[in-house]
């Protein structure tokens, strides 16, 4: 699978699979314009490199500074299916980088931490975040 | 020209604390444009980092409710990309707080559901909001939602005291729905 490198633009978040090495990063303000084509490529990306069934352990990074309620129902889906590849046997690590003094995102990371059922995932607070 | 009249609309506004008004066709790129005064409005006043994410995302969950819903739009045959929709948006301060309100017509066929929609939110405090929040994304978009339907859960959760929500009928046709978080 081809990486998938989007980075940040205006309104869409940084989203950079770099499948070669199998680390994910997902990041900075997501409340995209054309949300729906937009994360359609995104959620197919990520579900086509999954397919390849590959069993090296797999990281997804999010330091997401915003997002709106779109955005959040599109990473939950992408968590969900990381998720389901960690059941299936592989080591799956997700981080969720927030600054401390950022309630809403470490809010939002609890919110994904009760999802997640075979992951691992860190809440890892970062000054730079 | 009528120079008085227009001094009064401002005065109109500063009367109900608020500081910035829109009324027009809203688009992805005035809510662009908003937000980006907001968020320097916030900066300027020094508003703490929690504050001003949470004046923000109301913003912007309440813009797009407009900019998808509302009933006062060209062409008014058909629905697309190039559509335009007409609302309000108002920013102000009050008792020490932020407050943004919307509003826009609506359908009174859409009442209903608007209604039953509004009224999931009332009492329920932060942990109940939490949970109806991760209810409604686990459940999937509602039929004819454009977004995720999570909007105004996230709204409710954002703000600091209850929000309000007005139904104010207008003719046979169209009901003017209004909100209003305050953080």
């Amino acid at each position: 699978m081809k990486n998938f490198m989007e980075p940040q633009n205006e309104r869409r978040p940084d989203v950079l699979f770099d499948y070669e090495n199998h680390t994910l990063e997902f990041g900075g303000e997501a409340y995209p314009e054309t949300h729906d084509r937009f994360y359609k490529y995104v959620l197919a990306s990520l579900k086509g490199y999954l397919a390849e069934g590959h069993t090296e352990p797999l990281t997804f990074n999010f330091r997401v500074i915003y997002f709106n309620s779109t955005s959040a129902r599109m990473m939950m889906r992408l968590v969900d299916h990381v998720d389901q590849v960690a059941g299936e046997g592989r080591s799956v690590t997700i981080n969720w980088y927030y600054h401390p003094e950022d309630e809403i995102m470490e809010e939002f990371g609890e919110d994904f931490v009760d999802d997640v059922k075979h992951a691992t995932f860190n809440m890892i607070p970062e000054t730079d975040a | 020209m009528r120079p008085k009249s227009f001094y009064d609309l401002r005065n109109v506004l500063q009367g109900q604390n608020i500081v910035f008004c829109y009324s027009g066709y809203v688009t992805e790129k005035i809510l662009t444009a908003i937000g980006e005064t907001i968020r320097q409005k916030l900066a300027l006043e020094e508003a703490d980092l929690t504050t001003t994410k949470r004046v923000f995302s109301i913003f912007v969950e309440g813009v797009q409710n407009v900019i998808r819903y509302s009933a006062e739009r060209i062409p008014q045959e058909t629905e697309g990309v190039h559509e335009l929709r007409y609302g309000l948006v108002a920013i102000g301060n009050e008792n020490g707080g932020t407050f943004v309100q919307c509003g826009n017509l609506i359908l009174n066929e859409d009442v209903p559901a608007m209604k039953d929609r509004v009224g999931q939110l009332e009492g329920k405090d932060k942990d109940e909001l939490k949970k109806l929040y991760k209810q409604k994304m686990l459940e999937g978009p509602e039929v004819h939602s454009k977004g995720a339907s999570l909007g105004l859960v996230e709204m409710a959760r954002r703000a600091g005291q209850p929000m309000e929500f007005a139904f104010e009928p207008i003719n046979e046709q169209h009901t003017f729905f209004c909100m209003k978080a305050t953080v």
